[in-house]
């Protein structure tokens, strides 16, 4: 054999890998995404979120940077104009929740706790809703102060990151839903633990983008 | 150099049995509590923001914002590595998501260099439209 080898392994996981070990009966590699064997032995759809996670960060880099230039710049309505804290506080902190029945979710399924899964999925969707709701309000009482997108730097700066920050979370809630009906009809059982747990990933880092976002933004307008 | 296909399998498995072993994900009383902890940072934030409302006119003003900033990267990184498992999970990831992160913190920053966002000439251009219009003689 050559040294060509490690490129065919990488290609060919099944005729690479062979049978697994004995030391390995009874370990579930498929729901620990080990079932995917390629050259670093990683699943390779997890390590793809977290490519896709780091490029977002990028996306959101540019969006936050650009409203930290433009926030001053304009007249007429500004930030201290229109925030409400309290009410950001409170949207904040139900988004938090949220990561938190999101991990619930995750590891239900790993226990295999179907009904679990399903509860905690719905309401991981109701609180990212919950979320949304509060910042169509919001969007709403500032068009009504007389901020609209094109009003000012500072207003369509404001608009554009967190509307795409909203669209991020709505995107969320429809593969939590997806994930709920799929359960709901017996597509998704332990054995397929990874893809709420990639599901997972994808919500958390809405949420870490939220927590960038509620103190540069709000916190020290 | 000579490699076999058994050796890259059983480097393959031993592999897997060592993610396995590293795959130790908290149990839910440990994700309570750092709920707990995220929710009591998050009131800590709000407290601090309405010590001095708003903080950035207060006297104690960096120490307010930099408490604030503090936090928000606290919060960060707890929600990073318990919730998104990347204190347990293959350095890998860990690794894949940083690199995307520095870039983007450094382009950024580069960014906000380039615009004078750190001067005090970029405060007194605040506050109109025509600022940098003006400046640039366009």
């Amino acid at each position: 054999m050559t040294d060509t080898a490690p490129a065919q392994a990488a290609d060919t996981p099944t005729e690479a890998t062979g049978p697994a070990p004995d030391h390995l009966d009874g370990v579930d590699l498929e729901s620990w995404g080990l079932g995917t064997n390629n050259a670093t032995g990683l699943s390779n759809n997890k390590l793809g979120m977290w490519l896709f996670l780091g490029s977002d960060c990028l996306l959101f880099g540019a969006l936050i940077s650009t409203y930290l230039l433009m926030r001053h710049r304009g007249t007429g309505i500004g930030p201290e104009d229109v925030f409400d804290i309290p009410f950001t506080s409170v949207s904040s902190f139900v988004l938090l929740m949220s990561s938190m029945s999101m991990v619930f979710a995750v590891s239900s399924i790993a226990r295999g706790d179907d009904q679990k899964l399903r509860l905690w999925l719905l309401v991981t969707s109701l609180l990212g809703g919950t979320f949304i709701a509060g910042q169509v309000y919001e969007f709403t009482s500032f068009y009504r102060e007389g901020m609209g997108y094109t009003t000012n730097l500072f207003s369509s700066a404001f608009y554009s990151l967190t509307g795409f920050h909203g669209v991020h979370v709505s995107v969320g809630i429809i593969m939590l839903m997806s994930l709920f009906v799929l359960s709901l009809t017996g597509r998704l059982k332990q054995d397929r633990a990874e893809t709420v747990e990639i599901v997972g990933l994808y919500w958390h880092f809405v949420d870490i983008v939220w927590v960038l976002i509620f103190t540069i933004v709000y916190l020290i307008p | 150099m000579t490699v076999t296909h058994e050796g890259t399998a059983d480097a393959g498995y031993e592999a897997a049995t060592d993610e396995a072993r590293h795959e130790h994900h908290p149990s839910d009383a440990q994700y309570w509590k750092v709920g707990l902890a995220l929710g009591l940072i998050t009131l800590l934030e709000v407290g601090t923001y309405f010590i001095a409302d708003p903080p950035y006119d207060h006297e104690l003003a960096p120490l307010l914002i930099g408490s604030l900033i503090f936090m928000m990267v606290l919060k960060f990184i707890v929600i990073g590595a318990y919730f998104m498992h990347l204190k347990f999970d293959n350095r890998l990831f860990r690794n894949v998501f940083v690199a995307g992160l520095v870039l983007a913190v450094g382009v950024y920053l580069a960014v906000l260099t380039s615009f004078e966002y750190w001067s005090d000439r970029y405060e007194a251009d605040t506050g109109s439209e025509d600022a940098v219009l003006v400046e640039d003689g366009s």
